[in-house]
């Protein structure tokens, strides 16, 4: 793809978030009352862009993570759910709900879930990572199946948590498993969030010409001078750590990681380059659509929980995109 | 490598086993034994609750102290645990001997039903239960049941709590302009329409300012724009009050009470007051008054 | 200083063993690694790639061991064309040869020279992944010689096993004029026609051992070849000038 057609394609990537998040802030499906258009006043004005720059944070370091993966582990169905991350956070909150409850404390809810969720993210990445190590760099083969495994056991230990609470606790800690954007996020994930995204951006337009070497097979990609063990586990940790901050603002969310590269891989070609930042775009596009989509949908018993619009959504686009590009990945 | 993998992998499932055996919380001597081995143990007659709602309307029927096995979230002392809402131990309920057996679900369980007619027990099953007529009428079967097996008044006591409800509820709250009861604030979600809660609120003369039907989830912003004179958070422990809650209605109170939030006769007896003491909280703070 | 040389390394893998001796393979000129499956070719090329590391000795590249340098130094001399290519992005052609510069500067007019060199800058645009096997070869091949300086070492790897005998023509002649123009070139080749054609020297492993090393006309001769490699070779005139070996399947080998 030449380099007029490539900078064309960022600009559409960049435009589909910016229509996101314009659609966000300014139309709603009020249930009851109907569409409601325009900028409102305080403080849903303030709900509005608290959920906007949510999911646009949470979407480009999911898009973002996505790309670098799918470049690394040299599967274009690779996401950041593949590190087993996602799970290790919902095993952090669930173990953290549990030991409440066992207390007699109040239900950790916001702010309180943060440390738990991250702290589960990290021991599952690096679970995932350790069982993949192999002659000195992370198989990418044995990476997929590691962290689906350490996937299923944090499942286990999540849904044997879930068992053990109370009913009335259940309902939220389901809650927060479908994920969610919320709209007073805690200002710290925010923070720990958007600067993950930024320098994961950077880190992949860094290594950017090491990401495209990299699918190739190791042998060609060391030949061509790049140093596979570091790229690989500098980025595995770091997309890591990032999925990490998405949960914790979020809670897990499913196929934004996915689709995102995919749609801008349509746009922009695959040079990692160009791809990583236009991931960052159509990922934030996607949440943030997806949030926005969620505001306009009335179903008479309150609003769907986000996370089974991006599955439904997103299987249903991600189907699409296989059909099409069967032919190009080259295996 | 691979004695890694094993070391992980056999750590993986001990703990696992850990959490199962704790989870089911059944003891370890409450294994298979068959009732003719035991042709001299006294036949119990006791009640066995798989639903904390229905532990707590025996309890308030009288059989208190006839409940031998319930869920782990029953406050029901002396009682071993021999279940959950989704799952059950057959051979430990058996093993109890019981002469009633109290189930809630929408799901028939043939195994049970199976197991407990070959024990000669009876079994209530009662499907979900939303409003408080759900409520009366789950009293009203579990008191028949208790009857047939010995509990005496259990019938007078179901009618005298739900006449009670009636008398409780019958005087009308001073705020009577639309308020929404949050069970969760992050994310925001609320007793609608055909629930107990709002079901009890509307009997004192009480508006619910959410008028979807059920439990809904909703954003924020769904919630501002009910413009509610007043926001109520049920909480089964004491918690924090978010700022964006304090300022999306004009009085916010919490109500303290795990009863609340559980459909059972416990809430008819206790649910008119917590929500009387939440109204009286938010009449001090300026919204009583009526006039939608 | 020899561009590449073979300080006896050892390499042993289970059952294997890898000890060729002392080496040197010349520059300006093509190497012709044969021998049996298992003999130690693949294993030679990537010890000298630095992509496997020995236990004992070295394999020196300017005279400095290989395996002490960092990948971008190797890269700057040193082009690898493993036995498959696979790539597993939707890569254009022209991207995958491009990829050959990752570690050098950018020089986009040399990737499209590449691409011509190899006959395929029609596809240029193409997805690598709708190219046929043989075609992707010689995008592998392009890809090493956009990474190649002129005097470095180029070390390919079966190939040209895919490639279509009329392609294979242009890809001999590719290589012998880029060993012409001082590349040191060192070429695993199973075909024994396709060893006369490419080989100014000779090099027969067998179990990890260097059983031959010398110049073409010495080494590929039938008499020595059917001992070294088990086969009945027939030897014939080639078109331009030099002798052409080919196996003769039906005939059998005299007991050793």
């Amino acid at each position: 793809m030449r380099t007029g057609r490539r900078a064309v394609g960022v600009g559409a990537c960049v435009a589909l978030a910016a229509g996101a998040v314009a659609l966000r802030l300014t139309v709603v499906r009020v249930p009851g009352e109907g569409w409601v258009l325009g900028w409102p006043g305080e403080p849903i004005a303030g709900f509005r862009s608290g959920a906007a720059t949510t999911a646009a944070a949470a979407g480009a370091a999911l898009g973002v993570s996505g790309a670098i993966l799918q470049g690394v582990l040299r599967n274009p169905l690779a996401s950041p759910f593949v590190l087993g991350v996602t799970s290790g956070a919902g095993a952090g909150v669930a173990v953290a709900a549990l030991l409440a409850a066992i207390a007699g404390a109040a239900a950790p809810a916001g702010p309180a879930l943060a440390w738990p969720a991250a702290i589960g993210a990290l021991a599952a990445l690096a679970a995932s990572l350790t069982l993949a190590r192999r002659h000195g760099t992370v198989d990418p083969t044995t990476l997929v199946l590691g962290g689906v495994i350490v996937g299923a056991v944090c499942a286990a230990i999540t849904t044997v948590a879930e068992a053990m609470l109370p009913p009335e606790r259940r309902g939220l800690l389901m809650g927060w498993m479908f994920g969610r954007v919320p709209e007073m996020p805690d200002p710290s994930a925010l923070r720990a969030c958007t600067i993950a995204a930024l320098a994961l951006t950077g880190l992949g337009c860094w290594w950017g010409r090491a990401l495209d070497a990299a699918s190739m097979s190791d042998d060609e990609a060391r030949s061509v001078g790049v140093n596979l063990g570091l790229v690989r586990g500098v980025l595995l940790a770091a997309c890591g750590i990032a999925t990490a901050t998405t949960v914790v603002l979020c809670g897990p969310i499913a196929f934004v990681g996915l689709l995102a590269p995919h749609l801008a891989r349509g746009l922009v070609g695959a040079t990692h380059r160009a791809l990583v930042p236009a991931s960052a775009a159509t990922g934030c596009a996607l949440l943030v659509g997806a949030d926005a989509l969620r505001q306009w949908i009335d179903v008479g018993t309150g609003r769907l929980p986000l996370g089974a619009l991006t599955a439904a959504l997103g299987g249903v686009a991600f189907l699409v995109l296989l059909r099409r590009t069967a032919g190009a990945w080259g295996h | 490598m691979p004695r890694v993998t094993n070391t992980i992998a056999r750590a993986v499932s001990v703990a696992l086993a850990a959490c199962a055996m704790a989870c089911g919380r059944v003891e370890p001597d409450s294994g298979a034994r068959d009732a003719q081995e035991r042709p001299d143990a006294p036949r119990t007659g006791g009640i066995v609750s798989l639903s904390p709602a229905l532990t707590h309307t025996a309890q308030v029927l009288g059989a208190g102290d006839r409940i031998v096995g319930c869920t782990a979230w029953c406050e029901a002392p002396g009682a071993r645990v021999v279940g959950s809402l989704e799952d059950r131990d057959l051979e430990a309920i058996v093993a109890l001997r019981p002469a009633v057996v109290l189930r809630q679900s929408s799901a028939p369980d043939p195994a049970l039903e199976a197991a407990v007619s070959a024990a000669g027990a009876r079994l209530v099953e009662v499907r979900a239960i939303d409003r408080v007529r759900d409520i009366e009428e789950a009293a009203s079967r579990v008191a028949d049941a208790l009857e047939s097996t010995g509990v005496a008044g259990a019938r007078a006591r179901a009618a005298e709590a739900v006449a009670a409800f009636h008398r409780d509820t019958a005087s009308p709250v001073a705020c009577t302009r639309p308020v929404a009861f949050l069970y969760s604030t992050d994310p925001p979600a609320a007793f609608g329409a055909g629930t107990f809660v709002d079901d009890a609120w509307r009997a004192m003369g009480g508006r619910n300012a959410v008028t979807a039907r059920g439990y809904p989830v909703m954003s924020a912003e769904d919630l501002v724009r009910l413009a509610p004179a007043a926001i109520v958070m049920v909480v089964p422990k004491a918690a924090e009050v978010p700022d964006w809650v304090r300022r999306a209605a004009p009085a916010v109170a919490v109500i303290e009470s795990a009863a609340l939030l559980e459909p059972s006769l416990r809430m008819l007896a206790r649910g008119p007051d917590a929500l009387r003491a939440a109204d009286a909280e938010l009449a001090a703070q300026g919204a009583g008054g009526g006039v939608p | 200083m020899e561009p590449l040389r073979f300080e006896s390394p050892v390499l042993e893998r289970s059952r294997f063993r890898f000890a060729p001796g002392r080496v040197s393979v010349r520059p300006g000129a093509v190497t012709v690694l044969m021998g049996a499956n298992g003999s130690g070719k693949s294993t030679a090329l990537r010890v000298a790639a630095g992509l496997a590391k020995p236990s004992a000795g070295a394999v020196l590249v300017d005279g400095i061991d290989v395996a002490k340098r960092s990948p971008w130094q190797r890269a700057a001399r040193i082009a690898f064309v493993p036995q498959r290519t696979a790539v597993a992005a939707p890569f254009t052609a022209r991207e995958v040869v491009a990829l050959g510069r990752v570690a050098r500067p950018s020089a986009p007019e040399r990737v499209d020279a590449a691409l011509h060199a190899v006959g395929l800058a029609h596809r240029a645009h193409d997805a690598f992944g709708t190219l046929s096997g043989g075609q992707q070869q010689r995008v592998a091949l392009a890809r090493a010689l956009a990474q190649l300086e002129p005097t470095g070492i180029l070390l390919l790897d079966e190939a040209f096993a895919a490639i279509d005998p009329s392609e294979t023509v242009a890809m001999v002649r590719l290589v012998r004029s880029v060993a012409g123009q001082g590349a040191t070139v060192l070429a695993v080749a199973h075909d024994l026609a396709l060893a006369c054609a490419l080989a100014d020297d000779a090099w027969v492993l067998r179990d990890g051992s260097t059983t031959a090393f010398g110049a073409a006309e010495d080494v590929l001769e039938p008499v020595r070849v059917g001992a070294l490699l088990g086969v009945h070779a027939v030897s014939a005139a080639g078109a331009a000038g030099g002798r052409v070996l080919t196996p003769d399947y039906r005939a059998t080998m005299p007991p050793d």
